[in-house]
This record gives structure tokens, sequence and C-alpha cells, in this order.
């Protein structure tokens, strides 16, 4: 049998009182894969990201990592596995930047001790490269929403796990920030790691990530390249809104742009 | 100015310490009467020793004062502080709200009804310890049945749930409580009134050794959640993923919390404020890093009970004022110095 995937969904499906979330999703991750996951408002990215965590119980199917079953994983077992970064990203008390990456590692310094001086290199050197060394000693309750998601993305790569979850990452980064962002988690899935990411933006779920994932009323739609899965139909199916979807005459990658004057709808 | 900061860690201990000793020094010493502090060492010295009866001979009035009142008051003053401190830092970490106080679970009400229970059936005059086991078993009782209705909801939104009841609970326990004392004596409304004010007048040697050992394991217990509650202060999601068991830390936390909060009031009474000022200020101070946090709350609350109570006991002597009547004062100023300070400064709580 060849190596198993990092990640493996299948039949997964999510219900609460009775409303059906998620239905069926079965998805399948390869070391060195970014994939992006799209959708409308409330399609269920969101819950499908919670439940391939175990934050939240899938009410049926099967969640694999590297092989093994993810409930018969412990909960320090799986941090080792996978990280995930939550869409919100929260902060009720003013730790220090530095101090909150270094929450990240706090998993793994339980089975393998890291000293103080190592720790701090190992910060220094991911907010080197994300770029935001001028922020470590600064508390996080007085960072702004784009610095503090960036902050918790460096506490995600602290956990050094071989896969990543990200919900929205760059939903407060300004084009900047968001294209750095997009740009360190290429390279760092091109080290064999992956990562699994909602993105409200389709643009840069096109110019970015190798496959996306479709999701709309909690089921999978559609699954494959960009421009398989970007079509102008499907879009204006689920999102309510007519748009031009086209290669850049420059780069080549797809864009979706807005058609003024169409109304959206919320079901 | 001399900056703490900077000093070796070895020295700020040290510093500490000698703060902390003086202090209890102090508690013993000053009072309705004084003990002289050479006579306390001396006294002290030959008690550890094996050799109180020496003690007793040479110094019969310090020996009597120290050893059977002030020692036990000052021991049962530390370890209210502390656990009040605690139970507060751990509530607030694990609420993620810097104002939460450990009486979330309806802890306070609960012991209130076993107190008046216990005056009121009479059962306060057959043994001196029936009002701290009646307001024990009360706010276990409440904090369990709180607990068991709040989690019937889904596990996001528990925390919303158990405020809630815990509200609900206390609410119709004080109706109890209320109606429990239409019908009792005068005597006895005055009794519970004093008990309610959180005091530790007349605290003798059982009032502090049957509940001292619970108080040490659950409080090691909970400074070992630090680790947890830091996790948890970037939301549960984040928390989860990350590795850490969220439901069973916010079990374990509440449980510890709600146990020594209880066995706080079985000693003290209600004692109101420091489980909500004492770890806030010390937040301010050394930042939120409840590794530290815990610890030094817990250091800072039986300090600061130590000197309400000290300074309960002197302000009117020989007439005592009630520990809890100082700690209310001093927390409602707190409030007020950081609502201006907030106003001015647009500081964060």
């Amino acid at each position: 049998m060849s190596q198993p995937s990092l990640l493996h969904v299948s039949g997964l499906s999510y219900r609460l009182h009775s409303r059906q979330l998620l239905d069926d999703i079965n998805v399948e991750i390869q070391p060195g894969e970014l994939v992006g996951i799209i959708g409308p408002n409330g399609a269920g990215k969101s819950t499908l990201l919670k439940c391939l965590i175990d934050f939240l119980p899938a009410s049926d199917g099967q969640i694999r990592y590297n092989g093994k079953a993810l409930h018969e994983l412990t909960h320090q077992q799986r941090a080792l596995e996978v990280a995930y970064m939550a869409q919100h990203p929260e902060a009720s008390f003013p730790f220090s930047a530095a101090e909150v990456i270094a929450l990240g590692a706090e998993n793994r310094r339980q089975i393998t001790p890291l000293s103080p001086q190592l720790l701090n290199q190992q910060i220094t050197v991911i907010a080197r490269e994300l770029q935001i060394e001028p922020l470590l000693q600064r508390k996080i309750t007085e960072l702004s929403g784009g610095e503090r998601q960036l902050v918790h993305f460096a506490r995600v790569l602290m956990q050094q796990t071989p896969l990543l979850l990200l919900d929205e990452p760059s939903s407060n980064l300004d084009i900047g920030h968001e294209t750095w962002l997009m740009q360190r988690l290429k390279s760092h899935c091109a080290k064999a790691n992956s990562a699994l990411i909602a993105l409200h933006n389709l643009t840069t779920a096109a110019t970015f990530c190798e496959r996306l994932l479709f999701i709309a009323g909690g089921r999978l739609i559609a699954s494959g390249k960009p421009e398989q899965v970007l079509t102008e139909a499907r879009i204006a199916e689920h999102y309510h809104q007519q748009v031009i979807v086209a290669p850049h005459p420059v780069t080549g990658t797809l864009t979706v742009m807005p058609v003024q004057n169409t109304n959206v709808r919320f079901k | 100015m001399l900056n703490v900061d900077r000093l070796p860690r070895s020295i700020r201990l040290s510093l500490g310490i000698f703060a902390v000793l003086l202090l209890l020094l102090a508690y013993l010493s000053f009072g309705a009467i004084q003990l002289p502090v050479a006579e306390i060492l001396q006294v002290l010295k030959l008690t550890l020793s094996g050799s109180f009866e020496q003690a007793q001979q040479a110094y019969p009035k310090t020996a009597a004062i120290l050893v059977h009142i002030r020692l036990p008051r000052a021991i049962a003053a530390m370890l209210t502080g502390a656990a009040l401190a605690l139970a507060g830092a751990c509530m607030q970490g694990l609420f993620r709200n810097p104002l939460a106080s450990p009486d979330i679970l309806g802890v306070s009400a609960g012991s209130s009804l076993g107190a008046v229970i216990a005056i009121t059936t009479g059962m306060s005059l057959i043994h001196p310890l029936m009002i701290p086991l009646f307001s024990i078993t009360g706010a276990l009782l409440t904090a369990g049945l709180v607990y068991l209705i709040a989690l019937r909801t889904a596990s996001q939104r528990q925390l919303l749930f158990l405020i809630l009841t815990g509200l609900a609970l206390s609410s119709l326990l004080n109706g109890a409580v209320s109606a429990t004392l239409l019908m009792a004596r005068q005597y006895e409304i005055s009794q519970f009134i004093f008990w309610t004010m959180g005091g530790l007048e007349g605290r003798l040697w059982p009032h502090v050794l049957w509940p001292a050992p619970f108080l040490l394991v659950i409080g090691l217990i909970s400074l070992r959640q630090s680790t947890a509650l830091n996790l948890i202060t970037l939301g549960e999601e984040n928390a989860h993923g990350m590795g850490l068991n969220v439901k069973q830390h916010r079990q374990k936390t509440l449980l510890l919390s709600a146990s020594l909060t209880a066995l706080a009031i079985s000693i003290g009474g209600p004692i109101g404020f420091i489980g909500l000022m004492v770890p806030h200020l010390v937040r301010l101070i050394i930042g939120p890093d409840h590794r530290k946090l815990l610890p030094i709350a817990a250091i800072t609350g039986s300090c600061f009970v130590l000197l309400a109570d000290l300074l309960g006991r002197c302000l009117l002597a020989p007439h005592e004022i009630k520990v809890g009547i100082i700690t209310s004062v001093i927390g409602g100023s707190y409030f007020i110095y950081l609502i201006a300070r907030i106003q001015k400064q647009g500081a964060t709580l």
C-alpha cells in the first residue's frame, strides 16, 4: 500500500438539532498540498474545519490523519498531527505576542522538552519570516485585527504539525499582508507540509491554492483545480451574484470579478 | 524609583518572603492586647521545638494568646485569602473575563442556605463546626446542581449557561434563605447576619485544622491548571486545536474553584471581593501568565486578608471590625479607582 494521505475524510456528516450542517463530505489531502475551502456564508466551511479537529463531534463518517483514526487519537496526539486557527483571533488577556506564539509550542514541549533559549530562538525565526518582529513585545489586546491574525498564524506554525487547518486567516489582512501570508503558506507546503484553508476571497483562493473544495449547504459541490471549480454558472448559482471569471492577462491566474447591479439574496 | 523588575529573581523572592513574615509577625503582635515581638519569637521557638509547657511557664500570657487565639486565626486568614484569590484567578482565566468571581456557580447562596439551616435548626448550638459543615454542604450541592443543569447545553455554550443557571439558582436559594429567616428568632437572625458579613473572630484550631489539608491539596492541583488556563485565553477552539481537552479542563477547574471557595467560606464566611479583586490587581502588576499569576495571587490573597483582619482588630481596639467589612470597603474603593483610571487614561480592564 502507498503512503497514507495526511488527511482522509470519508462520509463526514454533522447534524445539530436535526439540521444537517454537513452532509457526506469526502476529502483527501496529500503531503505538500495547499487546498482551499470556498463557499458562501453559512455553507459549512468553519463547521467542516471544527469537525476535522473534533471540536464538533462528527455525526457520521471517518476522519484519518496519516492513517490513524481521529477518534483513536488523544487530544495531545491529535495536536501533533494537525494545528488549527480559529476564525476570530480572540484575545482576552494582555499576553505579549511572543507569549501567544510560545503557546503554540506547549503541546510538543510536553513530549520533547524545549529549553527557553531554544523556544525564544524558534519564535524569533518565525517572527522574522512573517516580518512581525516589531510586534513581539506588544500586547495582543492592543494589536489590530490583522496583526493579531499574523500572530496567531505564527502560533499555529510553532505547533510544527504536518497539516494546518486555517479558518479565514486573512479576513482582516490588507492585500500586502494577505499575499505575504499566502506566500508563506505556499512555501510552508512546499516542504511536504499541507494546509486546508477556508477563504472568502475567490481570487486569492484561485491564485494560491492548487486545489479548491466548493461547499454549499453543507455539501461538497465541486472539488479540483481552480479552473475546474470556479465557473461563472456555479458561483452565480450558489453565491447569488453574477461574476466574470477570467484569467489575468499578465499572470494567467484566475480572477473573479463581480458584475454590478445584481442583488445578493439571502436564502 | 526602585524598579523591582530589574532585581534578580532570588532577591525578589527573598524580599517577598521577608514582607510576608513581617506582616505575619505584625498580625501576631498587634491587637486588643499587644504582644512583644521578642516574646512571640521565643514562644514560637519553644513551641516548635516541642516544649510548649516551658513557653507557657516563661510567658504565660503571650503563650496563651499566641498559640490558642492569634495563630489559628492568622492561619484561618491566610487560608481563606489564598483559597479565594486562587479560585478567582482560575475562574477569571476559565471564563476569559478579568472580572469573573469565584461565586459564579452559586456557591455563596448555597453556603448561606446551609448556614441559615444550621442556625435556625439549632444545630449550630450543638457544635461550633456545624455552621462550617452545613455551609460547605450547601455550597457544594449548589455548585453541583448548577453544573448538572448547565451540562445539558452544547459544550460551546456551556459557560454562558453556567452563569445563567448560577444566577437563577442563587436567586432561588436567597429567596429560601429570606423565607427561613422570616420564621427565625431574633437572635438567630442576628447570628446569621453576622455570619454573612464574613469574619474570623473566634476561629480556633478546629476551625482551620480540618479544612487545611483539603485546601492544600486542592490548591496544589489548581496551580497545575496554569498552562491549560493560558491556552484557554486564546479561545476554546484554539485551545482545543493546541491539544487541550477543553471539556475536561473546564470540569476540573470548576470543581477545584468551587471547592476552594466553599472551603474558604466555611472558615471565614463569605468574605467579599477577594476572589475578584486580588487576581485582577496581581494581573495588572505581573501580567496574565497563569504560571506566575496563580501562585502570586494566592500569596497576595493570604496577605491581603491578614492585613485586612489586622486592621479590623486594631482600628477600634478593643472592638473589632469584621474582616468582611474591611475587604468590602477596600474592594469598593478599588473599583472606583479602576473606573477613574479607565476614564482618564483609556486603560483596559
